[in-house]
């Protein structure tokens, strides 16, 4: 790898983001291409970074600040990105459902797509049924991800599925549930497709969606 | 014994007769918090903040800060007048029923909800906080100092007017995986404060309670060094049994419940609600420091706050079951 992404992967790993802004800027200046520099800088990353987190390494602030940083890294690159097509790695839209108002772990996760490449939609927390299936409807998301923190509202994961069963638009989408109180278990008696216990599964339980794997988060 | 003498037998590391649970064991204050930190059924608090109300308990605004540096914060923050708040006159109004004679059966327990860490994401979003506790340490110990004040001054309160047994002072520092930040960064930044909090309570003759959810085991021990007899919520992610016996004599763990389980879930029947109180009692109750904290939903909220039938057939089944 050169040495510029060597240097960019562990100024995120370590959430310097003047580093990685100005490690960004010169690998572009060297000539390389924005997938690239996403694919063997920021991406090994946030896996390095997942690991870290699973063995009890490191800590919410610390994945914060790498995704800050990893953020930083795209805001330099997104007027390329956005002269190119193609570089997206897939559409997410996500969500808090209804009776919820939490927002962080939903929020942890957008940043943590967003900064392996993912485009997302924000819906928000507190979102009906209806607005699940509409922003189905209208956005076509290859993935729909749920999130609920509260017992009391985790039938809303449910409805959701079902609803999107209904209205004849579960083949379309994938769907991925995640919060505190979610399990592998009730995810699989919803009939979601996948269930992620924090951000750095969620994201890969996505690339396995996208790819239509049946990978280790499948349910 | 009664509950209160069963409850003070384990604070000095006796053998209790049976194995408590909160519901019975407590008379909890809640209207005192309610006023000076996080209103109950919501609507701005004394610092300005909007509490929004969800069926699980109040929660700020989400996405409505105050301020997004912690550098600002001297710009934003103004304590209130404790004159002006009324403490004294709600803790009348919820102790106006509870008798002397009540006081010789239960223990009084003053909670104190939205502690440092929380109070900093109440005005700055949980985000920001977080980095702030890594990119300008020094603004954050100046604020959670000056917040310690304040605290204090609300605990003192709080001690003048319910004369309680126990306070517990709430502060979620953990996800269910584990910490929001490093041990290092809590010892370097929020422990100090959160010391003299501690310690201005039990400088009192008050048992310190501390109430953190999640996997927040490696600072567990901090907690007991600082002071604390209870760790509140200990919630089953943890390695309760091993805080269990490391810190018997030291520390009560009060919690237990599976939130996560099928007793958890709404819907969930009496049968397995007794299912999950039988399982406290036999893994984490033979010590004689556990207390039961059933966390039992329904589709109005806690049952804490909104009741629930199922409450009484498992309470009387645990308490069938659950001497020591």
């Amino acid at each position: 790898m050169e040495k510029v992404l060597e240097a960019l992967q562990q100024a995120i790993e370590n959430g310097e983001t003047q580093t990685a802004m100005n490690k960004t800027k010169e690998a572009l200046n060297q000539g390389l291409r924005t997938d690239k520099i996403i694919q063997t800088a920021i991406n090994p990353a946030f896996k390095d970074l997942g690991q870290k987190m699973f063995d009890g390494e490191i800590y919410v602030t610390d994945v914060l600040m790498a995704s800050r940083a990893a953020h930083a890294a795209l805001y330099v690159m997104e007027p390329i990105i956005s002269r190119s097509t193609g570089t997206s790695k897939g559409l997410v839209a996500i969500g808090t459902v209804a009776g919820d108002l939490h927002d962080i772990g939903k929020n942890l996760v957008i940043m943590m797509l967003q900064g392996s490449g993912y485009t997302v939609i924000d819906l928000g927390i507190d979102v009906p049924v209806e607005t699940f299936i509409e922003a189905v409807r209208t956005h076509k998301p290859d993935v729909l991800a749920l999130s609920s923190l509260l017992t009391t509202t985790l039938p809303e994961l449910d409805a959701t599925v079902a609803a999107l069963t209904e209205t004849g638009l579960r083949p379309q989408v994938k769907v991925i549930v995640g919060g505190a109180p979610v399990t592998s278990e009730y995810a699989g008696r919803i009939k979601a497709d996948a269930y992620a216990n924090d951000l750095f599964e969620a994201t890969e339980a996505v690339a396995d969606l996208m790819h239509n794997r049946i990978g280790k988060y499948a349910v | 014994m009664n509950q209160r003498e069963n409850f003070f037998a384990m604070i000095e590391g006796k053998k209790p007769e049976f194995i408590p649970n909160s519901m019975e064991v407590y008379k909890s204050c809640i209207l005192g918090t309610s006023i000076t930190d996080s209103p109950l059924m919501g609507g701005v608090d004394s610092f300005g903040v909007n509490w929004v109300a969800t069926k699980e308990g109040a929660m700020p605004e989400p996405n409505k800060f105050m301020f997004e540096d912690i550098a600002d914060w001297k710009a934003h923050v103004h304590f209130a007048d404790l004159d002006s708040l009324g403490i004294e006159a709600a803790a009348a109004k919820e102790l106006e029923d509870f008798t002397q004679d009540n006081r010789n059966e239960q223990v009084v327990n003053v909670f104190s909800g939205c502690g440092l860490f929380e109070r900093m994401a109440a005005f700055m979003g949980f985000e920001n906080a977080l980095c702030s506790l890594v990119e300008d340490p020094d603004a954050c110990r100046e604020f959670f100092e000056a917040l310690a004040d304040f605290r204090i001054a609300c605990h003192n309160r709080f001690i003048d007017a319910y004369q309680p047994d126990v306070l517990t002072y709430f502060d979620d520092l953990a996800t269910a995986n584990g910490l929001f930040m490093s041990p290092k960064v809590y010892r370097e930044v929020i422990k100090p404060s959160h010391k003299r909090i501690v310690d201005a309570i039990t400088s009192r003759g008050v048992i310190f309670s501390q109430h953190t959810c999640g996997k927040c085991e490696e600072i567990v021990g901090d907690y007991v060094e600082m002071g604390a007899k209870i760790w509140h919520s200990a919630q089953s992610m943890n390695d309760l049994e091993g805080i269990l016996e490391k810190y018997q004599g030291q520390l009560i763990v009060e919690g237990g419940w599976d939130s996560s389980g099928a007793a958890s879930y709404i819907g969930a029947t009496v049968e397995e609600l007794i299912e999950e109180a039988k399982r406290c009692a036999k893994v984490y109750g033979q010590k004689g420091n556990f207390i039961l904290m059933p966390t039992l939903l329904n589709e109005n909220g806690n049952s804490l706050i909104v009741g629930d039938p199922r409450l009484e057939p498992m309470l009387k089944a645990f308490n069938e079951i659950n001497h020591i």
